[in-house]
């Protein structure tokens, strides 16, 4: 329990005198959060390897889909459980709000028609204000929290999110949403590798019929003699880079209109 | 049933639906998770989720696979450029419902977790199996986060009508609802602090066994499937994957 004496009704705590969450009973050791960020990264770009390699060759995608979802799976669980005992409390405790503000904003674009998915902002925002850690597990919860209550199908890119949660905190840290064309730069670039890491999922899992959009352009990419993996992956790099733009320039829009104060706390913590 | 029981029959039902099986045997699969969920009186929360996620995905999964699988057997074809060909396939229509019956039964694998499972009982599990508590916080949380804002939300609105703001036109209630949103996130933001005091309150950093209020009733029968269910799911799993050959 907190051995910090309680301030004045109404008083709000200083972000110097903040200490939540730095264990004081239990010393989580730097090793441990390394050697499990190492094995969960480690595990995600195997596995990504293996389905490539695995693609080019198989008319039947779904042999592959299991041993894709547990190397995926488990490597987000592993960066789950590497960073979670890392980050203050206060921290942890807006985790859940900001992966409801993405299942909700995400639900709504996607009945929308808008050909966009948007179901990362607060992921990118938590990543940028609390750090890289913050944003792997902001990414990660959204997916399986938004798999449990709405959607099952978001459940196996909890990868992809847990690896834009970490670019945008390091961009964060870079100073890259200082600048607008920075951010969008940042949010180009972060599109690229999620498209990557998405591809095999879309196409091993759901044979790239995800929506009537991606899904169509799937389609056009296979009758031209594509393969399945191919297909998707030419069509993620088409939305995701532009919808990681678009996140990253709402983020800056966002973080421009949020208070200094809170901005401070975080910085002193990150 | 007890929550750790219908965890680890989600887990085992998500490790199967992934597995390449035959379509009847994805078939079977998927009737005896639906028999589950009636069995629970949970159909028409099934249904709401096939509606919103699962059913479009599954569609468009055989549709684009019925129409561009390079198949050997063509029923239609349709070529609108020279480097373009779309065809309709009987591989394809295989292979496009094998596709379907993967995406439904791994989504009923998860919906039998969630329908069937309240989020204390999943707490209860978690911490039964000594899943660190701040892990156990994050993801009951956030099953719950949701709900709660879309009530936060609500109540937003409610005040905002109670003022007299407008909203007779889609486009008043879009301009107010982005100001709620705002307003809400900014508010999430500043008390972010005093949520995690609470937390620090609550003793979530403790170690130990939790005591829960409810307890859950289990028997014997749910300890033996419990191991019995893993068990069956790996030893299928090995024995695809050709772990046992040559041993028979």
């Amino acid at each position: 329990m907190s051995t910090q004496a309680t301030p004045p009704s109404g008083q709000r705590f200083s972000a110097q005198a903040e200490n939540l969450g730095k264990h004081r009973d239990k010393n989580h050791s730097k090793t441990f959060t390394i050697v499990m960020n190492v094995l969960g990264a480690l595990l995600i770009i195997g596995t990504y390897i293996f389905t490539v390699i695995y693609g080019a060759g198989a008319n039947d995608m779904t042999q592959a889909s299991l041993p894709l979802m547990s190397g995926y799976l488990v490597g987000a669980l592993l960066l789950l459980a590497g960073n979670v005992s890392r980050i203050p409390l206060s921290a942890l405790a807006l985790i859940p709000f900001a992966a409801a503000f993405n299942i909700v904003l995400g639900q709504i674009i996607g009945f929308s028609g808008i050909p966009l998915y948007l179901d990362s902002i607060a992921t990118i925002l938590v990543g940028y204000l609390a750090g890289p850690a913050a944003g792997v597990l902001t990414g990660v919860v959204t997916n399986l929290a938004w798999g449990l209550t709405v959607n099952p199908t978001t459940i196996p890119f909890a990868a992809g999110a847990a690896v834009i949660g970490l670019l945008a905190g390091y961009a964060g840290r870079a100073g890259l949403f200082k600048k607008i064309w920075t951010a969008v730069l940042a949010g180009f670039g972060t599109g690229i590798v999620a498209g990557f890491i998405g591809a095999p999922i879309a196409a091993f899992v759901y044979g790239g019929g995800q929506g009537f959009g991606t899904g169509s352009l799937v389609a056009a990419f296979q009758a031209t003699g594509q393969s399945l993996l191919a297909a998707t992956t030419f069509q993620s790099l088409l939305s995701d880079p532009l919808d990681k733009a678009v996140a990253f320039l709402l983020v800056w829009l966002i973080a421009a209109a949020i208070p200094q104060r809170v901005k401070n706390q975080f910085l002193t913590r990150r | 049933m007890h929550p750790r029981t219908w965890v680890v029959l989600s887990l085992c039902a998500l490790v199967l639906a992934l597995m390449p099986l035959s379509l009847a045997a994805r078939v079977v699969l998927l009737l005896a998770q639906l028999t589950l969920l009636v069995a629970a009186g949970r159909l028409r929360g099934f249904l709401l989720f096939v509606g919103v996620g699962l059913g479009p995905v599954a569609l468009m999964a055989f549709l684009v696979q019925a129409v561009s699988f390079s198949g050997q057997t063509v029923l239609a074809s349709w070529q609108p450029f020279a480097f373009m060909t779309f065809a309709v396939t009987v591989e394809g229509m295989t292979y496009g419902a094998h596709l379907a019956l993967q995406i439904l039964n791994f989504g009923t694998a998860c919906s039998l977790l969630t329908l069937l499972t309240t989020t204390a009982g999943l707490r209860y599990a978690l911490n039964s199996w000594k899943v660190p508590s701040r892990l156990v916080f994050l993801l009951v949380a956030s099953l719950n986060a949701p709900a709660q804002l879309i009530r936060y939300i609500r109540i937003e609105q409610e005040a905002a009508r109670a003022r007299g703001l407008d909203d007779s036109s889609w486009l008043a209630r879009l301009k107010g609802n982005l100001k709620i949103a705002s307003t809400l996130f900014t508010l999430i933001l500043l008390d972010h602090q005093v949520r995690g005091r609470a937390l620090d309150y609550r003793g979530i950093e403790l170690a130990g066994q939790r005591v829960f209020v409810r307890d859950y009733p289990d028997s014997g029968l749910q300890r033996v499937l419990r191991w019995a269910l893993p068990l069956c799911c790996l030893l299928v799993v090995l024995l695809h994957f050709g772990v046992f050959r040559g041993w028979f």
